[in-house]
């Protein structure tokens, strides 16, 4: 699967180039102007990066299930890049709905459930990295890293579960109440998201490529070193 | 089922007979859960009135603190003595290793509780508790979860460098629901304002406990593994 991702990096990253412009005509001239005004047109990207942002974490605890399973380093390397993306995304979440919500609610933040499960997200995933940032050739810390990757992604559900129990809910949910949204705009939204997602795909074949280098040099040093 | 009880109980009764010999451990733990009463007390200089409000949040602060230089210096010693090394050649599942440290922790947490309470309350000023056994209950939900993530989060990261810092860092993310769970059902108890929301605070905390032993239990062997 990781394979797959390196070598048709070029198809994805055109389709990713195709789809991004696409994308934007849609998102700035095909999209109705909303009733907000077109800060609005900030949702479409807030969505798609959102939803990068579940998908590479979710990456991080498959590969780190593979990583234990197996006991492959490229699943290790997958699940580290993966987080490296995961954290990407979900902080241009975070800003992009910051952005928003200042016209909007008239406050850069504000402790609703989803923007403080959002940021617990971003806490645990840069603590992931922490991890990772140590553990070059230990392998008993990338095997703590991918059962934290495992650990953290179960716990998920848990956090937002106990911060809608906390009584202080504002952010809209556009998808489930008020009975979705006109087709123009859902359709934008459904392109962003595509664009979004091969645009991250893109890179994560990319880091991977990197990481597969730089384990051929470190192969090549050592048969130098020690032929 | 039962020899491997008998297995959890004997390696957590290894922990306490060595914890015995001098309480370094619980003695530092207890004296800063302690102290940060009187930090508090004067940190929010806190008024009879508002005490009961923010007795919860402090108390949970509180042992989170404490209990995570607690659990990380008992996962320390064992590295430094090879004291995991030693348990890790007992003929025993090895999830039964996790279990049985983490009934150790859960047990040092409890005694440190059991002193904190006390004096957190005095420090808040708190004029009684309306449900003391739900304040019991919560406390117990609440530390088994943070007592088993600690365990496995701490058992991990004792043999490294930054051991005291990445603790913390990486246990507290993870936590969102008992600091919150804890605290909500602690404040209930003080209060005596039980509502829907507590039960399902109740509900809550048991799954993440559950999840939580059940998990890292499974994880530990491939964790640990040389």
């Amino acid at each position: 699967m990781l394979r797959v991702l390196v070598r048709a990096q070029k198809a994805v990253g055109l389709s990713a180039l195709v789809l991004v412009t696409v994308s934007l005509y849609m998102v700035f001239v095909y999209a109705p102007r909303e009733a907000t005004g077109d800060v609005q047109r900030i949702f479409y990207y807030h969505v798609a990066t959102a939803w990068n942002g579940y998908l590479f974490i979710a990456m991080v605890a498959l590969s780190g299930l593979l990583y234990l399973v197996r006991k492959d380093e490229a699943w290790d390397a997958a699940g580290r890049t993966a987080a490296e993306l995961g954290v990407l995304f979900i902080s241009l979440t975070l800003i992009l709905g910051s952005l928003w919500a200042r016209p909007i609610w008239n406050v850069w933040w504000t402790w609703d459930p989803r923007l403080v499960t959002t940021l617990i997200l971003w806490f645990i995933y840069v603590a992931y990295l922490l991890i990772q940032a140590g553990a070059e050739g230990s392998p008993r810390l990338k095997r703590f890293a991918a059962v934290f990757g495992i650990v953290g992604f179960l716990d998920i559900p848990l956090i937002h579960y106990s911060v809608v129990l906390w009584p202080r809910g504002i952010h809209p949910s556009v998808l489930r109440e008020s009975g979705g949204m006109p087709f123009p705009m859902l359709l934008t939204m459904i392109v962003s998201v595509i664009a979004m997602t091969l645009l991250g795909l893109y890179l994560w074949g990319r880091r991977l490529e990197v990481e597969e280098l730089k384990q051929r040099v470190q192969r090549l040093k050592e048969q130098l070193l020690w032929p | 089922m039962k020899a491997y009880l008998r297995a959890v109980l004997a390696l957590a009764a290894k922990d306490a007979l060595l914890e015995r010999k001098s309480f370094e451990t619980l003695i530092a733990t207890a004296s800063f859960a302690l102290l940060l009463a009187v930090v508090f007390h004067f940190a929010f200089d806190i008024a009879s009135a508002e005490g009961a409000r923010f007795f919860p949040g402090a108390l949970w602060t509180a042992i989170l603190f404490a209990g995570t230089i607690g659990m990380a210096r008992s996962a320390r010693v064992d590295e430094v003595e090879g004291r995991g090394r030693g348990a890790a050649l007992a003929p025993v599942d090895r999830s039964a290793l996790f279990l049985g440290k983490c009934l150790f922790h859960l047990a040092l947490l409890a005694v440190v509780e059991a002193a904190a309470v006390p004096v957190f309350a005095a420090a808040f000023a708190l004029r009684g508790m309306a449900l003391p056994h739900l304040v019991i209950l919560g406390l117990f939900l609440g530390t088994w979860g943070f007592a088993a993530l600690g365990t496995l989060l701490a058992g991990a990261t004792a043999g490294e460098r930054a051991t005291g810092l990445l603790l913390p860092v990486v246990l507290f993310p993870l936590l969102v629901p008992v600091i919150l769970g804890g605290a909500a059902v602690v404040s209930a108890g003080v209060t005596g304002e039980v509502t829907a929301a507590t039960g399902s605070w109740l509900r809550l905390l048991v799954v993440f406990d559950v999840l939580f032993t059940a998990v890292p239990a499974l994880l530990y062997e491939s964790l640990m593994e040389v």
